[in-house]
């Protein structure tokens, strides 16, 4: 890369971690201030076209974030969530691996569905929290099963944004990623929780709190046929969902906005009745800052590629020893993420994507989406621990010291899955 | 026009209004900016401008 390329590369790095850091500014318009502060150092003024094009980059998936928000919001209120959880401690609370195991993923969902790893701490998080407490687990252990299952659920499918974010950075339609995602965060997020509650769940404690779920359903106004139609809006969802793809030609595929926008409607009236305007409003509140964000990456590299740095970096990082690359990427990708795993996915998960550009695409991009995520964890934003400890209480740190270990692994797991990225992709059928 | 399309547009259009409300019950300046960030593109396609 050439000195003036490196210049402008420092700069807009450098320029937007000041704004994170230094001037507290929302990551959003952080990336849209670099944008527009990389496109002044180029000669190129304020190029209002190009920086407003930017800006459609990644429109469908913020309606996709917008439309999973409120699915999510009016779940929560009309009583499913709590429901869920408590049918599953009373089915499997006999055996405390198995139940682990189904809280880990009740905890995932909503990330799952809204690319959020807030969307779960604040959805289920917050409800499995309590029951895991009962169960024995301390208070930082809590916070640390649920906020190692966000950050999992953050990039598990069928929403992923930090993929979508590289994807989008190097022309890649967000197609044929559901398998490898979901083997590479439902089992590390599982044998997370494992290596973190196993030892600790008491076995007394799990049969009351059994017993106090059994009592609550009982107890429930909703019996029989009616709980039955609470679950109603979620199986809709998955039965828009997978019908596109198992019978494709047949099935219309509504795509992901309005299926989350009919399981809301249904949502709405199935159960605790919802106010549907108020939930849709609390939920574009919750997913704005995430919105912003997918905008701002989109500004930022359409100044890019119009300053031609776009290019350069892929030169750049295709001269880069491979040994040197992926201690980098092992590195330098979570460290970011301690700033924003979005933003770093878009500064440095493009180059790096474009560097490794002979490997399977779809193996290469998820392993960094994994890579990227354990940022989720480190200060200075610290952001999942953060949401985790204001939720279920207790400072931050000890969560943070809880997840350090299985989030090193991840690490190590993902740098791996790179280096042997074509055979990871021939055992999946990529 | 197709169905799809007015359906899209619906959304889009939806998705505006949401976020008007939240740029103007937003007491700081940040959030303000970031809605109005949000609101730019969505203008636009929900016009069908761009």
């Amino acid at each position: 890369m050439s000195g003036p390329d490196a210049l402008l590369l420092l700069l807009t790095a450098g320029s937007f971690a000041a704004l994170v850091i230094a001037a507290k500014l929302p990551v959003s318009l952080s990336l849209a201030a670099s944008s527009v502060a990389l496109a002044l150092a180029a000669g190129e003024g304020v190029p209002i076209d190009h920086l407003v094009e930017g800006m459609f980059s990644y429109l469908d998936v913020v309606l996709v974030l917008f439309a999973a928000m409120i699915f999510m919001k009016v779940i929560e209120a009309n009583g499913l969530l709590a429901e869920l959880t408590r049918s599953l401690v009373v089915l499997l609370g006999r055996s405390p691996s198995v139940l682990l195991v189904a809280l880990t993923i009740v905890i995932m969902f909503p990330g799952m569905i809204t690319g959020s790893c807030t969307a779960s701490v604040l959805g289920t998080g917050v409800i499995v929290a309590p029951v895991l407490m009962r169960m024995g687990l301390p208070r930082d252990t809590t916070g640390a099963v649920v906020s190692s299952a966000a950050v999992y659920g953050m990039i598990a499918p069928p929403v992923n944004v930090p993929v979508m974010i590289i994807g989008g950075g190097i022309d890649m339609p967000y197609v044929g990623f559901g398998l490898i995602l979901a083997v590479l965060t439902i089992v590390p997020a599982v044998l997370t929780t494992m290596w973190l509650a196993r030892g600790k769940v008491e076995r007394a404690r799990l049969a009351e709190v059994v017993a106090e779920s059994r009592a609550e359903i009982a107890a429930s106004a909703a019996g029989g046929w009616r709980r039955g139609l609470l679950y109603l809006p979620l199986a809709v969802v998955v039965a828009l969902m997978a019908g596109p793809r198992t019978f494709p030609g047949w099935f219309p595929d509504p795509r992901l906005p309005l299926t989350f926008l009919v399981g809301s409607a249904l949502a709405a009236v199935a159960g605790r009745r919802v106010p549907l305007a108020a939930a849709a409003r609390a939920g574009v509140r919750e997913i704005l800052p995430v919105a912003g964000i997918l905008v701002g990456v989109g500004m930022l590299i359409e100044m890019l590629t119009l300053t031609g740095l776009r290019g350069a970096i892929v030169v750049g990082a295709l001269s880069i020893p491979s040994a040197f690359l992926f201690a980098s990427i092992a590195v330098i990708l979570p460290l970011f993420g301690g700033i924003s795993v979005y933003g770093g996915a878009s500064v440095l998960g493009v180059p790096f994507a474009l560097a490794l550009l002979g490997r399977n695409q779809i193996v290469v991009l998820a392993a960094l989406s994994l890579i990227g995520a354990m940022g989720s964890y480190l200060p200075p934003v610290a952001f999942t621990p953060v949401v985790a400890a204001g939720a279920i209480g207790g400072p931050y740190l000890r969560i943070v010291r809880r997840c350090a270990v299985p989030a090193a692994a991840a690490v190590v797991v993902g740098t791996l899955i790179l280096i042997y990225a074509n055979p990871v992709a021939r055992v999946f059928g990529l | 026009m197709s169905a799809i399309t007015i359906v899209y547009r619906l959304i889009a259009a939806g998705a505006v209004v949401l976020v008007v409300l939240e740029l103007f019950s937003q007491r700081g300046w940040k959030e303000k900016l970031t809605a109005g960030l949000v609101l730019v593109p969505l203008i636009l396609r929900a016009l069908m401008i761009a």
